[in-house]
């Protein structure tokens, strides 16, 4: 395009923001349907065992109650899962997997009615010693919880030769390292209302990520073939990966429930319920062990990964995928084996979070890259500047990308932002006994959309209407992460139509097409992508009616402001609504359903080298804390974080998931735990659970980077997950760099600080 | 389902408690609402007595200064009348919307050891007046708490009045306090340790000191081996230092999922130390 | 008649209004469920995390810790009462959206009115009061930064 952007690049406010801040967005347990029945699930309790008896007599008799469903009422497999063979029921028995599995669904005309009686449900469980050890789960005679073993998945990737590396290397460092378990928290907890049609369909609203998955799920567990399952999103208050699982197995069950009352059927889960009943981030066991020149050129690293699965397998062959593929780091490395492991325990299970891996790698291997650095006696940064990958290289998987490397322009921006190393002396001349400043730094790239996870096409539809007005449709979610008005900014910028002018629906399977799920920062770029082809399509239709109008070819004609004009004559206007309205008249099309496809991945499956991203976020984050070591609290005092994003569409969005997602990764560093006991949660609410409040926000200043790729909208990357795992990783070496100990074990929580300290 | 009884004056509210079997008070109920809720407290009647304007606001009176237990923490906080380790425990309790709502008398009833302003109370020199419809007592703050949650309070009776002897700052012989706390956050948590200091403060020298701790054993606790060990001393480094290893040493913290006994037992020490210095004015001891 | 129910009246969002209720009902449910009011969110059920932060006579509380019968009496201002009867927005809603504040928007009604209380008694806030004000309001989103911008470009806005 001639003309400069209007409206990509533009910081703008949601599009849908006058309905949140108003309280007018409907959330999906805000609806109200005539009828509507509560439910609650009946959980174990207990972290493994088996089901003797599940007595449900005295709770079907209790006031209110209209049905109490167990695995018997069930018409279709009982079974949910991402991959065959799935492995997950959504009413347990005999098997008991954790204490959160649901063994029957309490529906009652009111919450406290369901309730009261399931709490009177008897069920008597046979217990068995809980395996809550990731490594005790693959001893040879370990119980098994699943039939086929406690193994879920394990991957390799091989590249090189990597005892040849080593062999060549002149100094090498290894350690080992662990991360915990991350809830997603949310400030909306999971919830579902399913509603009966009088047609016979089955309607299901939920605060989910994957309306179409869930939509599956639900056809098969009710019996109903999936075309006649809608699911409809309405506003959801947060997900960051979290609401598949839960709400595929709330959704199952609250369908077939009030399939067999005709009613709708609600299930809102309580905080207690989000934390014992949907997914988590995996905890992680990393071994790594990396081989270096005394220059500091890096040449060969070895990693075992092992990913604590919890019960069911959910998304861990994926989150397998991921971490092998990014424990190497942002870096040219030309010997690499690193095998990945997901296993059962008897918790909660592990599924998608904000990252998906590359967190818990992130920090193992940019703690490594400190370890080495100080081994070598090299500057930290020159030591990631002098590894760091950057365009026609080959990356962990052989990838070479001619194009969109933009990892060392982050390193020259945070070290310029940062005054490194200068700053260091700084923070080190600023020490006193008590308070100790310390400076760290992270570099790391994140594998943009699906890639070896399968096909990636994402399905959008453009419409203009007669008065010039614009509907998108896309099969991607709006989470809170501003996709809509991302996909309104593509739409506007290529038919030159005003925003306030744009509508893009929420989600309801009916009207979009499945375009996979809302994961892997894929959506402004794959359904970017997609919406940009189907406005193309809208784009001339619109140029050729309004040639005929302007008797000029329709390579004259540029469309912006709401008007079509003539490109050297701008007077030569005419308003976009007559000329929407002529092409109507005409019988041009005003409609375009369009699909992007990402280049698939091409790979080979045993090494994992090949073609597997279309495109990588590359980041570099710089933090500068203070650690009172009376206390073990830490200060940020300086946080810095520059992503290439490719292009910032909404350069407000994308600050916005740079701060949301560095403040997550903070928590993920220094505070967050889910802590467990005999395979029982103990702190599943806010007050135990510590998600940071206002005293522990980020100082942070994000400096961009937009080294375009051509897989993406105007050049576009995503930007979602990635500055979790950066900021994670340079706080962990800003602490370790304070106190001069390496911390190998996240959270770094005050108590592990002053552990630390007193040795 | 329960019902709720709002009565005009604390007679009549009295009256009903010495009725009813299954009444509880209620004031902010932000404690309470929860426990009713989910069924872990019984109540067949709900008795609102936090309008009641004999149970509300801070006045001089008497050489001392009485709390009406239904006055809010936002308000204690704020009130000037107030030794400054109250006022700081209050401002540290929950959030904003807690404290708006919460009361003094509530925090106390409650009895929750980490409860932000009862070891301030204890340190104040706190005293508690309880009435019941047949009678009333007095008892000092220290006497009221028995255990977790548990409390000296019988069937019937209220806590109607709350008082801190009055400590006039005067240049010659100033009474000082401070409050200091450790939780998860810095802001909406729930105390790991907190722990409350006053003082009579001199050139140096701290007379009749009081230290009492929050979260460090069954209810909040004086500390008398250190306070034993400040009387009449001038505050140094090495009396510091001893003091803060005989205080870790005093206190019994349980290990839960908020800190371990160890980490409690470290960090007593640091708020200890923030604590004399917050009340002498002076730099962190370190 | 049910022993039971409580008569309340009090001010809803500038407007008298009247029910009977039980004694145990939370405010949370009677303004979600009796007026439909469901701008008032519930997050955690137990004063942790502020999305069902109301403003009662002015002040915040968590509508989830608040018993109904406690209205009575009262002023009550929630989201939906906050602008003004022909829809235009109060300065810290279009505040929030120009600074990018909101994000998925389930914490925003009560942060919102967390720092409607926190200016109608502070009108030119420090950042440090601002983060004060609203340490009982939890975000996931948006790392708080974008929400203490907000408040102080409304804070300009209404001393203009």
């Amino acid at each position: 395009m001639t003309v400069p952007f209007r409206t990509i690049g533009q910081p703008v406010g949601k599009i849908d923001g006058v309905e949140l801040v108003t309280g007018r967005a409907r959330y999906t347990a805000d609806l109200q349907f005539p009828g509507t029945l509560q439910a609650v699930a009946r959980r174990a309790g207990v972290a493994a065992g088996l089901l003797r008896h599940l007595n449900v007599e005295e709770a079907r008799r209790s006031p209110g109650v209209a049905l109490v469903l167990i695995p018997a009422d069930l018409p279709g497999p009982n079974l949910i899962g991402i991959l065959p063979p799935f492995d997950q029921p959504l009413l347990a028995g005999p098997e008991i997997r954790h204490e959160g599995d649901s063994l029957a669904l309490v529906v009652a005309e009111t919450q406290e009615q369901a309730e009261a009686a399931a709490s009177l449900i008897v069920a008597e469980i046979e217990p068995f010693p809980p395996i809550l050890d990731p490594e005790e789960a693959l001893h040879a005679e370990a119980r098994k919880i699943h039939p086929n073993g406690n193994l879920t998945f394990a991957k390799q990737l091989l590249k090189g030769d990597v005892e040849a590396g080593f062999a060549q290397s002149e100094v090498i460092v290894e350690d080992a390292y662990r991360t915990s378990v991350q809830d997603h928290a949310y400030l909306e907890p999971e919830a579902v209302l399913a509603v009966p049609e009088s047609d016979g369909r089955l309607t299901v609203y939920a605060s989910c990520q994957s309306p179409f998955h869930l939509r599956g799920h639900i056809a098969v567990n009710t019996g109903l073939p999936a075309s006649r399952v809608k699911v409809v999103q309405p506003f959801v208050g947060g997900s960051f990966g979290g609401k598949d699982d839960a709400v595929t197995e709330m959704g199952s069950l609250a369908g077939a429930a009030a399939l067999k009352l005709g009613r709708p059927v609600r299930i809102v889960h309580s905080r207690k319920d989000s934390f014992l009943g949907s997914h988590a981030r995996h905890a992680a066991i990393i071994h790594l062990k990396t081989g270096a020149m005394r220059d500091g050129t890096i040449i060969a690293r070895q990693a075992e990964i092992l990913l604590d699965g919890g019960a069911y397998a959910s998304e861990s062959p994926f989150v397998v995928m991921k971490a092998l593929i990014h424990v190497a780091g942002p870096y040219k490395i030309p010997h690499l084996r690193v095998d990945c492991r997901a296993v059962y325990t008897n918790k909660r299970q592990a599924g998608a979070m904000r990252g998906f891996g590359v967190p818990q790698v992130t920090f193992a291997s940019e703690s490594q890259i400190d370890a080495l650095a100080r081994e070598l006696g090299l500057d930290r940064w020159e030591l990631r500047r002098r590894n760091a990958l950057t365009v026609g290289e080959a990356n962990a998987t052989s990838q070479v990308f001619h194009e969109s490397v933009g990892l060392v322009e982050t390193l020259e921006r945070v070290k310029e932002e940062g005054d490194w190393p200068a700053c260091l002396e700084r923070a080190h001349a600023a020490d006193n006994p008590r308070f100790k400043r310390g400076v760290g730094l992270a570099a790391m790239m994140q594998g943009i959309s699906n890639g070896a996870e399968g096909v990636d096409v994402v399905g959008a539809s453009v419409q203009v209407s007669q008065d010039g007005s614009v509907l998108v449709g896309l099969g991607l979610t709006e989470l809170g992460q501003g996709s809509r008005t991302a996909m309104a900014q593509i739409a506007a910028e290529i038919l030159g139509v005003s925003l306030e002018k744009i509508s893009v629906r929420q989600v309801d399977t009916d009207t979009v097409h499945d375009s996979g799920p809302t994961v892997a920062s894929r959506t402004t770029t794959v359904g970017g992508k997609a919406v940009w082809m189907a406005a193309q399509a809208v784009r001339t239709s619109l140029l050729e009616m309004a040639g005929l109008m302007l008797k000029a070819p329709a390579e004259a004609i540029e469309l912006g402001l709401d008007r079509a004009y003539l490109r050297e004559n701008q007077e030569a206007q005419i308003p976009l609504a007559q000329v929407a309205t002529a092409a109507y008249w005409t019988g041009f099309p005003l409609m375009n359903l369009a699909f992007s496809r990402a280049p698939d991945a091409q790979y080979d499956h045993e090494t994992h080298q090949g073609q597997i991203y279309i495109a990588y976020n590359y980041g570099t984050h710089l933090m500068e804390v203070e650690v009172d070591t009376w206390t073990g609290k830490v200060r940020v005092l300086r946080h810095l974080a520059s992503h290439d994003v490719g292009k910032a569409i909404n350069p407000l969005g994308v600050e916005g998931q740079v701060e949301g997602a560095s403040l997550m990764g903070l928590g993920f560093a220094h505070l967050e735990e889910v802590l467990e006991e005999n395979g029982k949660i103990r702190n599943a609410n806010f007050a135990d659970y510590q998600i940071p409040s206002f005293a522990e926000r980020l100082p942070t200043r994000f400096l961009p980077v937009e080294e375009a790729t051509s897989n993406g909208p105007f050049g576009a990357k995503g930007i979602g997950e990635p500055p979790l795992a950066g900021a994670a990783a340079a706080f962990a070496n800003a602490v370790s760099d304070a106190l001069g100990i390496s911390f190998r074990r996240l959270p770094i929580t005050p108590q592990r600080i002053l552990e630390a300290l007193e040795g | 389902m329960a019902r709720y009884i709002t009565p005009h004056s604390l007679a009549e509210a009295l009256q009903i408690l010495s009725q009813e079997e299954h009444c509880l008070p209620l004031a902010g109920g932000t404690d309470l609402t929860l426990l009713v809720r989910d069924g872990t407290v019984q109540a067949e009647c709900l008795l609102d007595i936090s309008k009641l304007p004999e149970l509300i606001g801070v006045q001089e009176e008497g050489g001392e200064i009485r709390i009406g237990p239904c006055t809010t923490l936002a308000d204690v906080a704020s009130s000037p009348l107030l030794p400054a380790a109250l006022r700081a425990g209050a401002s540290w309790i929950g959030s904003p919307q807690i404290r708006a709502l919460g009361t003094i008398g509530g925090n106390i009833c409650n009895a929750s050891p980490c409860g932000d302003t009862l070891s301030p109370l204890l340190v104040l020199g706190g005293r508690f007046r309880l009435r019941s419809a047949s009678g009333e007592r007095e008892i000092p703050a220290e006497a009221f708490f028995i255990g977790p949650k548990r409390t000296i309070l019988t069937r019937g009776e209220l806590l109607v009045e709350i008082s801190v002897p009055l400590t006039r700052s005067s240049s010659q012989d100033e009474r000082r306090s401070a409050f200091q706390k450790i939780g998860g956050r810095g802001a909406q948590t729930i105390a790991q340790v907190n722990l409350a200091i006053s003082a009579y403060w001199k050139e140096g020298i701290l007379r009749q000191p009081c230290l009492a701790v929050g979260s460090a054993a069954p209810t909040p606790i004086r500390i008398p081996a250190v306070e034993r060990i400040l009387e009449g001393q001038r505050l140094d480094r090495e009396l510091i230092a001893q003091a803060s290893l005989r205080l870790a040493a005093e206190i019994r913290p349980i290990c839960d999922q908020r800190a371990s006994d160890r980490y409690r037992r470290s960090v007593v020490q640091a708020l200890f130390r923030d604590a004399l210095a917050s009340l002498s004015g002076q730099e962190a001891y370190s | 008649m049910d022993l039971k129910a409580v008569p309340i009246a009090f001010c809803l969002n500038g407007r008298p209004v009247s029910t009977s209720i039980d004694g145990d009902l939370r405010a949370i449910d009677l303004l979600r469920e009796g007026f439909g009011l469901t701008g008032v969110k519930e997050g955690c059920g137990r004063g942790e995390c502020g999305a069902c932060t109301i403003l009662l006579d002015g002040r915040p509380v968590n509508a989830c810790l608040l018993l109904a019968a406690k209205l009575d009496g009262c002023e009550v201002l929630t989201i939906e009462g906050l602008a003004s009867p022909e829809g235009t927005l109060h300065p810290l809603q279009s505040a929030f959206l120009e600074a990018g504040a909101v994000q998925c928007g389930f914490c925003t009604p009560g942060m919102i009115l967390a720092a409607k209380s926190l200016l109608d008694t502070c009108p030119d806030p420090s950042e440090e009061e601002i983060a004060r004000a609203l340490s009982g309001n939890f975000c996931r989103c948006t790392g708080y930064s974008k929400i203490i911008k907000a408040v102080r470009l409304a804070a300009q806005e209404i001393m203009r």
